[in-house]
């Protein structure tokens, strides 16, 4: 993928998150904030954080990684 | 172990025990969907990570910008009253300017009662000059008229232009107090770490 379709399919997966899940995607890949320290950022428990993020990269790996296609490089 | 009772996603995000570490790898050994599964999460992180995310809704606001505002010619090109007012003025501007050098001084008709076509000639000129002035008056009021309209119009639509502005600050504003409490958080947390390292 061009640098240009990869960062478009990367803005549209993103796009299908609620503000929540990209928020959770945000502070676990983008910031590298461990569950504890999101549960804490958010005041919220680690459980719904985890399933936050989990559901949010479900969505993610569906769109921008789908199963069957190995694109190892 | 089997595929069900190990959390892949919390290995990959570095967040499993020692212990339970090495179990997920020997399963992840044994177990070739766990490897493709892992393999897609990595594959996903790695294109998430190749583009930063900027907040692109953001930027939606800055469509109103002064930049995207008509200059001040621009809105006169293209109002139809507004020029015919400019126009008007102008015209008026030139009539008014140009009456000195053109119509002869009272004095003068005095001097020449004996040339009646002199005198008949002022007459004429003060006659077409009077008219001249009241179509332009006339014309002044037309425009006036319809620039009061448009300027009522346009009021208006500002109004409702500034509530719509009014209540999107509002938002913005909430989101913004909400995006600051969560970097407070965050600061917080990062001192507590700080301390616990200390």
């Amino acid at each position: 993928m061009l640098p240009v379709e990869a960062s478009l399919a990367v803005a549209a997966a993103l796009g299908r998150l609620s503000r929540e899940q990209r928020e959770a995607v945000e502070l676990k890949i983008y910031q590298g904030f461990k569950f504890e320290e999101m549960a804490a950022i958010l005041d919220l428990p680690v459980s719904t954080v985890k399933s936050r993020l989990y559901t949010a990269i479900e969505i993610l790996k569906d769109a921008l990684a789908p199963a069957g296609i190995r694109e190892k490089s | 172990m089997n595929c069900t009772s190990i959390d892949l996603k919390e290995y990959f995000f570095g967040e499993t025990s020692a212990g339970e570490r090495r179990l997920v790898e020997e399963h992840l050994h044994s177990c070739v969907a766990c490897r493709d599964e892992l393999e897609r999460l990595r594959l996903t992180q790695a294109s998430l990570l190749s583009v930063r995310e900027e907040e692109v809704p953001r930027r939606i606001a800055f469509v109103s910008d002064k930049v995207f505002e008509p200059r001040w010619y621009q809105r006169l090109w293209g109002s139809a009253p507004r020029l015919g007012f400019a126009s008007a003025a102008l015209l008026a501007l030139a009539i008014f300017a140009h009456a000195p050098f053109f119509r002869p001084a009272p004095q003068s008709p005095p001097v020449t009662t004996a040339a009646d076509p002199a005198a008949m000639e002022t007459r004429i000129r003060q006659e077409v000059a009077s008219r001249i002035d009241a179509a332009v008056q006339q014309a002044l009021r037309e425009s006036e008229t319809r620039q009061q309209r448009k300027t009522a119009e346009l009021v208006r639509a500002a109004e409702q232009r500034l509530e719509m502005e009014h209540r999107a600050g509002l938002l913005a504003v909430q989101e913004n107090f909400d995006v600051l409490r969560k970097r407070m958080n965050v600061l917080y947390t990062a001192s507590a770490d700080l301390g616990v390292r200390q």
